[in-house]
């Protein structure tokens, strides 16, 4: 994948913004999307439609007010899927997922030091 | 303004409240975060937070659940309520406004967006408090109000019915809080057995409207029970309210003097609807036209008091009422108008229930109207019966003070320069309550003879003088100095009274006779004019040259209110001789 994930602007902007907390941000950021990413491949496999949702929702969220779009967007599609309890595809979604996570994380980390 | 704003936010991505708190503590406001709706109800207890900031979808409790349990809260305040949504859909947005939302922030957060809200509702919010705290005021004026008028309305009330009001001699209505409207009835017993009923409109409403019912109502009770006519009443209370209400106020009135015995009404009428005589032998109602202005615009020397004489029979009525009859209207603002209560006194004449027809007349056109009741409503029926005060035992005891008696008062120069014997020689003869309808007649006779005696007799004036402006200064300014240069010279007083008759036929005669050192006028002989109908005001017979300079206008004026006036030679010496009667002519 050779396109970042990441909209320095959009960084740039939220460094200004919270200043000192930046790294802090970046750091909550990881670890809320580490935690969200685990209980959705527990939900999926539980079958709890619900639950996978509701962290779509949430990782979307925060990955938009990064800037990360293109991770907003497959939370995104998850959320709308698992709302309508469409099944079909939706464990590819979520491998998809958990890799382009991996991948922003190590943007991230670049981008930190 | 906005400074030191409480913003409580509820966001369960960590993530997202980070964003946030540095948004609202950078724009300089307090931040207070919380994980999801529970979390951000106890921290609304705890913090008091000025707006607050709700995610929608939280785990444990989501925003609106959250706005809904915020809202139920008791409170006068207005705490603005924001969502934080990515949604989009109508359905959803609606049920967060359902639930008490006032508006919403969009996801991703955009600081501009988020202050400029933020800065709107926290206005609004300062607003309502300000409308808050006026209304608090404006009700606490209110009540007030509401409390001055209750005590005022107590003190009337025990003003108002200490007369005969209530002893069902006549028949009224009015509505218990009349008084506000400006609407006052009055009523008692002279010592004489007539029946004085007075009905008054003022202008205005509310507290300017009742403060003239008080001295109207004090000062028609105090006159009635000394036996003052409807003439002295009305002009006392016309100065009264002449004195005290400000320009442009004024009271309606119509003063009835109703006597069994003579079979007559006394009225004075003034700016009121014309009241009413029904007339039982000829079935047909008379009116008793208003004659004069209301009571407290014209001064006393202006004040017409001249009452109408108009006789009753046993079977006839009088009807009063105040312009509340006329002006009732329904709830489509209609008045019920003059026409309508005369085509029904038409209808009605003679029939006993007339009063409450016009009452239920009235009240039907006015409907379940909101509006208080405001009419008044008299009755008097002239019935075979004796008027009895409640205050008779006083009225007795007071008749048995000076009944016969006689009294001499001499003044020397030195007393005259500086005591004037008007005032105590007034004060004795009250003590004479068959003189009490007199009184200002008798003083100005008792300060014509003395001014004769004093200026003529003992200065030696010339009441010539005062005919012009100029001579009319000079005259005093004589009078002044002749009195303080005075060295002898004296006035006597006798006076003597004689009563006659008892009760309802008492009456007496009273003679003041004043006697000065001077040189009189030369009168050669002693006179006596006597004045056999004291109704003939003003008539003068072919008077002697000499007494017409000696009295001026003075003499016809003692003839035509004395039985008789008796000057002795060589006219230093005048008599006059005055008759009272408990019943009036």
């Amino acid at each position: 994948m050779s396109d970042s994930f990441l909209d320095h602007e959009a960084l740039g902007s939220l460094k200004e913004l919270l200043g000192e907390n930046f790294d802090l941000l970046l750091e909550t950021f990881l670890n809320d999307g580490q935690q969200r990413i685990g209980l959705l491949v527990q939900a999926l496999n539980e079958k709890n439609l619900q639950t996978v949702r509701e962290q779509a929702h949430g990782l979307k969220g925060s990955s938009n007010n990064l800037g990360i779009t293109q991770l907003g967007a497959l939370c995104s599609d998850i959320e709308i899927q698992a709302r309508d309890e469409n099944p079909n595809g939706l464990e590819q979604k979520i491998a998809t997922l958990q890799q382009m996570f991996a991948a922003v994380s190590s943007e991230i980390e670049r981008y930190a030091s | 303004m906005n400074q030191g704003l409480t913003v409580l936010f509820a966001e369960d991505s960590a993530p997202d409240r980070l964003i946030l708190q540095s948004i609202i503590t950078n724009a300089g406001y307090t931040a207070v975060p919380a994980e999801n709706g529970l979390a951000a109800i106890e921290a609304f207890d705890m913090h008091k937070p000025d707006i607050v900031l709700l995610d929608v979808l939280m785990p444990t409790m989501g925003g609106v659940e959250a706005a809904r349990i915020l809202r139920e809260k008791d409170s006068d305040e207005f705490v603005p309520i924001l969502f934080l949504t990515s949604l989009s859909d109508t359905d959803s947005l609606v049920e967060c406004i359902e639930a008490g939302g006032n508006d919403f922030i969009p996801k991703p957060f955009n600081q501009t967006v988020l202050l400029s809200k933020i800065g709107s509702f926290a206005r609004i919010r300062e607003m309502h408090s300000t409308l808050s705290k006026q209304k608090e005021q404006i009700e606490r004026n209110n009540m007030h109000l509401i409390q001055e008028q209750t005590v005022a309305k107590q003190v009337f009330d025990q003003i108002a019915h200490t007369g005969c009001l209530d002893e069902g001699y006549l028949r009224y209505h009015m509505s218990p809080f009349a008084v506000f409207n400006g609407d006052v009835v009055v009523a008692d017993i002279s010592p004489t057995g007539s029946m004085m009923v007075l009905l008054g409109d003022f202008t205005g409403h509310g507290l300017p409207a009742a403060i003239g019912s008080m001295p109207l109502a004090t000062t028609f009770y105090g006159m009635v029970r000394k036996g003052f006519s409807v003439s002295d009443i009305m002009r006392e209370i016309n100065q009264k309210l002449y004195d005290i209400l400000p320009v442009g106020f004024f009271c309606c009135a119509t003063c009835l003097d109703i006597s069994i015995k003579d079979r007559r009404i006394r009225y004075w009428s003034g700016g009121l609807p014309a009241a009413m005589l029904y007339r039982s032998q000829e079935d047909r109602f008379i009116p008793l036209e208003s004659q004069n202005l209301p009571l407290g615009i014209l001064s006393a020397k202006d004040f017409k008091d001249d009452t109408e004489r108009v006789f009753l029979d046993f079977g006839d009525s009088v009807f009063l009422w105040s312009d509340g009859v006329y002006e009732a209207r329904n709830p489509q603002g209609q008045m019920f108008g003059e026409d309508n209560l005369h085509s029904l006194l038409e209808q009605k004449k003679g029939s006993p229930d007339l009063f409450d027809e016009i009452l239920r007349a009235v009240h039907g056109h006015v409907g379940e109207g909101e509006k208080d009741d405001d009419l008044s409503l008299v009755e008097i029926p002239f019935i075979d019966v004796e008027y009895k005060s409640k205050h008779s035992e006083v009225a007795k005891a007071a008749q048995k003070k000076l009944v016969d008696w006689k009294m001499s008062l001499s003044l020397e120069a030195s007393s005259l320069k500086h005591f004037d014997p008007l005032p105590l020689i007034s004060n004795i003869l009250d003590e004479v309550q068959g003189l009490w309808p007199h009184r200002t007649l008798l003083y100005t006779v008792i300060a014509e003879l003395y001014s004769n005696a004093l200026e003529h007799g003992l200065l030696g004036l010339d009441s010539q003088l005062k005919k012009t402006p100029t001579g009319f200064a000079e005259y005093y300014q004589t009078r002044s100095d002749k009195l303080d240069a005075l060295e002898k010279g004296s006035i006597r007083f006798d006076i003597r009274h004689r009563a006659e008759g008892e009760g309802t036929d008492a009456g007496g005669t009273l003679w003041i006779r004043i006697v000065d050192t001077g040189p009189g006028f030369g009168v050669e002989k002693d006179v006596t004019e006597l004045n056999t109908n004291k109704d003939e005001v003003g008539e003068a017979e072919p008077v002697d040259q000499f007494k017409s300079r000696y009295f001026g206008r003075g003499l016809t004026l003692l003839k035509s209110v004395c039985r008789s006036v008796t000057i002795r030679a060589p006219g230093n010496d005048v008599e006059i001789a005055f008759a009272w009667h408990s019943s009036d002519k």
